[in-house]
């Protein structure tokens, strides 16, 4: 019996054998500042060993304290410590909130204290394979323009990009559709402005950044390798507050406003201009802009009920004449763009349960269209209404159980018309999910978390699948941290990359199957002192019925049905090669995320290999993404409190101050395909003579090593109640001549000869750009 | 200490200074045997071109077909269902290699399969390939097409472009046509100067300089019905680039010409990687070993009254 009850006890958290009404302490973590919930800091009961962190939506709870006297101390890094005594009687549930101070973000002093939070601690309760950011980071990494930030997250070790020219991720390998990208909880299918060339997020919006790289668990699904979750700003709830910025780009500015103390809304717009500057006196500027907007609610309803009503909107537009000097100015006119939004309702149930639920749209469109010169229309349309829940039961101070579940509502629209036929594909799929986590720490030193998350995909043909996880972490030394992850993942949605268009989501169906991943991490971790962090992984993934577009593609389609004799394509058949892969690497990031100087180091060496049916007669090759070595070094230095540092001078926050930014990058350079050779033949039974390439071996060899370093410089002058940011940046200072790819032409002669031409095309060259940002 | 930090700078500016060379030429060179034939059904004369390839060399120096004849292979030619083989022979006059003999003409919906070997830069290589001939029934309808002459450009009375359409009767089983346009008056003073052109508007140097490429040009339809019918292919006014008369070759192709038609030309991708054509060519072979069945007609180009 009592074994029984024993077990019921760490199940429930119930403490059946004991005789005293244990205590239980919650709340929210706030920033005093604005009220903006804050995420993972470290709530402890000072000289006792409970504590707890507060979670994703900034709820802790602490439960099973003995009744007594207690002194309450929060910390979070970049704040000053909160401490408060609290008196806790038999059974009480106690409801503290707890509002944090902002330090100076040039201070490092927090780990000096003896009650500051340890970088250990931090760096333990971290999920495996894990990187945050605050969008202040990412605006200080000097970038082409202006912050961007997926091109940040491309400086992050096992996160490399295809070219200068794209802002898609490739994650320890996978392809660049194995990412989930969240805004406030809302898929983002198609997060690009400019053609990939800049992503849709608005970094003054954003409050967070979080990057699972891998091993990520069962509360996370339908992608491959990586999760990226963006938390907008939910608004300062005590000042108005706001920012503007004008770069070469674009303008944008940032407004947080407060309606009451229980209400505030924060809100961004922006938009570029070069069609109205330099695209007035340049004609080979095209007319091309984009602008997008955030805005977001947060309504405090009670003290444990909250309500968060967040919405994004973006559109890019280019109208294109081929020939400014023709009669006719035939051209075409594009247009794409994403829409999302979502309520979010978070709820204290108990201090045992927290759930938070959310009701989710997002909608991807793009149109394009010619003039009447040419009878070719394209519309692609993909829509997610998604209905979740996630729940957390914390059952005892070892044992907390997460749960939740997901009812995705996808509906896919392809239209295309042209001369010889058309595309119509009209899909609606169901994507069920249903996830169970169990959080146990046996010791102060294991934390031990198993999931196992469930699949259902209803599409043409149907797909379960059943995902197990598991991370384990172990505290080595009182400097160093353990970490092991492994896991199954899945993902029934493929994305059809198209030259100048926007991809297609496809979804697995008769055709495809889903694509499934097995994930195995072993990481560690040190505090190396000095507010720098260790973080070192390595990792193998393995891929399974993972699909490639079929670069021939034209001669795979069968057309479904006929219509006055031109043929209509409606199905997925022929568009993809399926393939198999792996995936294995070694990463080290240090990191220094506070103090006058501030940045990362990273490291990264990895091999992947593909082998899909039709290519390369089916022998594995690394994909163009492989990348054998990268190194990336970002630094942010606070020039004055730098210099202070250096004479042993304590530092302070400044009336005026100049800040060097820094991004240098080298990478092994990218595999690609080489011609084997030219061959001289006629197009066509009665056709003129072509000298085409044909390619030798698939990715046999390597471009040379990519390497490039952007540099900033920003002056910061703050007046009473504003402050004013001028900067110039220099993106690839050396000016170096990074090799794209390289592009094969044929020259002819009068008399029917032909030559070879072989032109090395280049990546970006020295871009300066200049721009302010104003706070107030 | 500083001396460190100083080396670690200037290692990280050196190291992003500079230009990535990329030497390609002559590091991948792979010998082959490139084939160029098509089997015309009905015909007795069988025209089967074998060239070596190159390799890549971008020192301006002009090749021409008959630099790369192959004139030492051995070929033949296999009516695949009667087992019946028919060696090649080079006929040094025309470059091609043919069927000397008597007793071969190519039939419609019938397979043949090349064979080729041959040295190539010192290495011995051997292809194949097999083509099944479109059926008959093909031809091109005159009554149901839009022949004859037309102004550029020209517009109806309600200002819809019209165009030359080809309508004709498609051979059962073949889902390609390939519509081959040669602009038989094509010259630096027939250019269609006026309208300018929606993509390009040249001087007289640049059309003498592109001569040859704008004399042909093509339109294809595919994925047609497989069944007898009709079906007709129109010809955009951005093919025409001169006035004057053209000949207008309709084929319809088998899979081997419609798969290395589609695909020979288009074998860089969006970020600049190659990959593979599809040219239906086992063993050490590329180019095309097609068939199709062709037929003429002519039109015409008018300056706008």
């Amino acid at each position: 019996m009592y074994r029984i009850l024993l077990i019921l006890s760490l199940l429930f958290g119930t403490n059946l054998v004991s005789q005293t009404q244990p205590a239980t302490l919650n709340g929210f973590v706030y920033d005093a500042s604005n009220k903006e919930k804050l995420i993972g800091a470290n709530v402890i009961l000072k000289d006792t060993y409970k504590g707890s962190s507060s979670n994703v939506s900034g709820y802790y709870v602490i439960q099973n304290i003995a009744p007594g006297i207690y002194e309450v101390v929060v910390q979070y890094l970049g704040y000053e410590t909160f401490k408060q005594t609290v008196s806790l009687a038999p059974g009480q549930e106690k409801w503290v909130e707890v509002y944090l101070k902002a330090k100076s973000i040039e201070s490092d002093e927090i780990i000096v204290y003896g009650d500051s939070l340890p970088t250990i601690e931090r760096l333990f309760e971290k999920p495996v394979s894990k990187i945050e950011l605050s969008g202040l980071e990412i605006n200080q990494i000097p970038q082409i323009a202006e912050g961007d930030l997926l091109r940040s997250l491309q400086t992050l070790p096992g996160i490399v990009p295809l070219s200068d020219f794209s802002s898609a991720l490739y994650v320890r390998g996978g392809g660049s559709d194995q990412n989930l990208y969240l805004i406030d909880g809302t898929d983002v299918y198609n997060p690009e402005h400019a053609f990939g060339l800049f992503s849709t997020f608005n970094t003054d919006a954003i409050k967070q950044v979080e990057i699972s790289k891998g091993g990520f668990g069962a509360e996370y699904g339908g992608r491959l390798s990586s999760i990226l979750s963006v938390t907008n700003l939910d608004g300062n709830r005590e000042n108005f507050e706001g920012s503007a910025s004008v770069s070469l780009l674009s303008a944008r500015t940032t407004v947080q406003v407060p309606i009451n103390d229980r209400i505030s809304v924060s809100g961004s717009i922006r938009r570029t201009y070069f069609d109205k500057t330099i695209g007035q006196a340049i004609d080979a500027v095209p007319d091309y802009y984009f602008y997008d907007g955030n805005v977001k609610a947060f309504i405090q309803v009670d003290e444990r009920n909250t309500v968060t009503v967040s919405g994004y909107g973006g559109q890019d537009v280019l109208n294109f004449v081929f020939n400014e000097k023709s009669d006719d100015k035939a051209g075409f006119h594009v247009n794409w763009g994403n829409q999302t939004g979502s309520v979010q309702w978070t709820r204290v149930f108990s201090p045992k349960l927290f759930g938070n639920f959310w009701i989710t749209g997002s909608q991807f469109e793009s149109n394009f269209n010619f003039d009447e010169s040419f009878e070719f229309t394209d519309r692609n349309y993909i829509s997610d209404v998604t209905l979740k829940g996630n729940l957390e039961y914390y059952a005892s101070d070892t044992w907390t159980f997460h749960f939740g579940f997901e009812e995705k509502n996808l509906h896919g629209i392809f239209r295309q018309t042209f001369p010889g036929g058309r595309v119509d594909v009209n899909a609606r799929r169901r994507h069920y999910a249903g996830y169970f986590q169990s959080n146990w720490m046996p010791t102060s030193r294991w934390d031990v978390e198993t999931g196992l998350r469930f699949d259902y995909f209803d599409s043409d043909r149907d797909y379960q699948n059943l995902d197990p996880r598991m991370t384990l972490r172990y505290k080595l030394t009182p400097e160093s941290n353990i970490k092991m992850a492994a896991g199954v993942y899945h993902q029934y949605l493929h994305r059809l990359p198209r030259p100048f268009f926007v991809g297609i989501w496809t979804s697995s169906d008769e055709n495809q199957r889903g694509s499934a991943a097995y994930h195995f991490i072993l990481g560690y971790q040190r505090d190396l002192g000095s507010s720098v962090e260790m973080e070192l992984e390595t990792y193998y993934k393995k891929y399974r019925n993972i699909y490639d577009l079929n670069p021939n593609i034209i001669t795979a389609v069968e057309p479904a049905y006929f219509e006055d004799n031109l043929p209509v394509y409606t199905s997925t058949g022929g568009l993809f090669n399926k393939g198999q892969g792996r995936s294995l690497g070694v990463e080290m990031l240090l990191r220094k995320p506070t103090g006058p100087l501030t940045g990362w180091l990273g490291f990264s060496w990895a091999h992947t290999e593909y082998a899909f049916n039709a290519i390369n007669q089916g022998n594995a090759y690394p994909p163009r993404h492989d990348r054998t070595v990268v190194v990336n070094a970002v630094a942010n230095v606070e020039i004055k409190n730098t210099l202070r540092k250096i004479r042993g001078r304590p530092t302070k926050r400044d009336k005026s101050s100049w800040s060097l930014g820094s991004n240098f990058v080298y990478s092994t350079g990218q595999p690609i395909t080489v011609p084997g050779s030219y061959y001289y033949i006629r197009t066509s039974p009665d056709g003129p003579y072509s000298l085409p390439v044909y390619p030798s071996e698939i990715n046999r060899f390597r471009l040379p090593y990519y390497a490039r370093l952007d540099l900033s410089i920003t002056y910061r002058h703050e007046f009473r109640h504003w402050s004013f940011e001028p900067y110039l940046q220099v993106f690839n200072v050396g000016n170096r001549k990074n090799v794209w790819f390289v592009d094969y032409s044929t020259g002819n002669s009068a008399d029917g000869g032909l030559r070879q031409g072989i032109k090395t095309v280049n990546m970006f060259p020295l871009l300066p750009t200049i721009g302010f940002n104003i706070r107030f | 200490m500083t001396i460190k930090r100083y080396v670690i700078a200037m290692l990280f500016f050196t190291t992003a200074c500079g230009e990535g060379i990329f030497d390609v030429e002559g590091r991948s060179y792979e010998p082959k045997i490139v084939i160029d034939g098509y089997l015309v059904p009905g015909s007795t004369q069988i025209k089967i071109y074998f060239r070596r390839n190159l390799p890549l060399n971008d020192n301006g120096q002009l090749f021409y077909p008959s630099d790369l004849v192959l004139t030492n292979a051995q070929a033949s030619l296999t009516d695949v269902a009667e087992s019946a083989i028919y060696p090649l022979s080079y006929n040094a006059d025309s470059l091609y290699y043919t069927y000397s003999g008597t007793d071969l003409t190519i039939g419609h919906g019938k397979t043949y399969r090349l064979e080729v070997s041959a040295v190539v830069n010192g290495k011995s290589l051997s292809a194949s390939s097999e083509t099944t001939t479109p059926n008959a029934g093909f031809s091109i309808d005159p009554a149901a097409s839009v022949l004859d002459s037309m102004e550029y450009n020209a517009k109806d009375s309600l200002g819809n472009s019209r165009k030359f359409r080809i309508s004709f009767h498609r051979s059962p089983g073949t889902d390609f046509y390939l519509n081959t346009l040669e602009a038989l008056d094509a010259s630096v003073e027939s250019f269609i100067y006026s309208p300018v052109n929606i993509f390009w508007a040249p001087d007289t140097a640049d059309v003498a300089d592109d001569l040859t490429e704008l004399k042909y040009s093509n339109d294809i339809t595919i994925n047609t019905p497989l069944n007898a019918g009709t079906s007709s292919i129109d010809i955009e006014w951005y093919s025409t680039w001169f006035y004057g008369d053209y000949r207008v070759v309709l084929f319809a192709g088998d899979r081997n010409m419609r798969d290395f038609f589609l695909t020979y030309g288009d074998v860089q991708e969006a970020d600049g990687n190659l990959h593979e054509p599809v040219l239906h060519i086992d063993g050490d072979g590329i180019g095309v070993f097609g068939s199709a069945i062709s037929d003429t007609v002519m039109v015409r180009v008018l300056r706008r009254q």
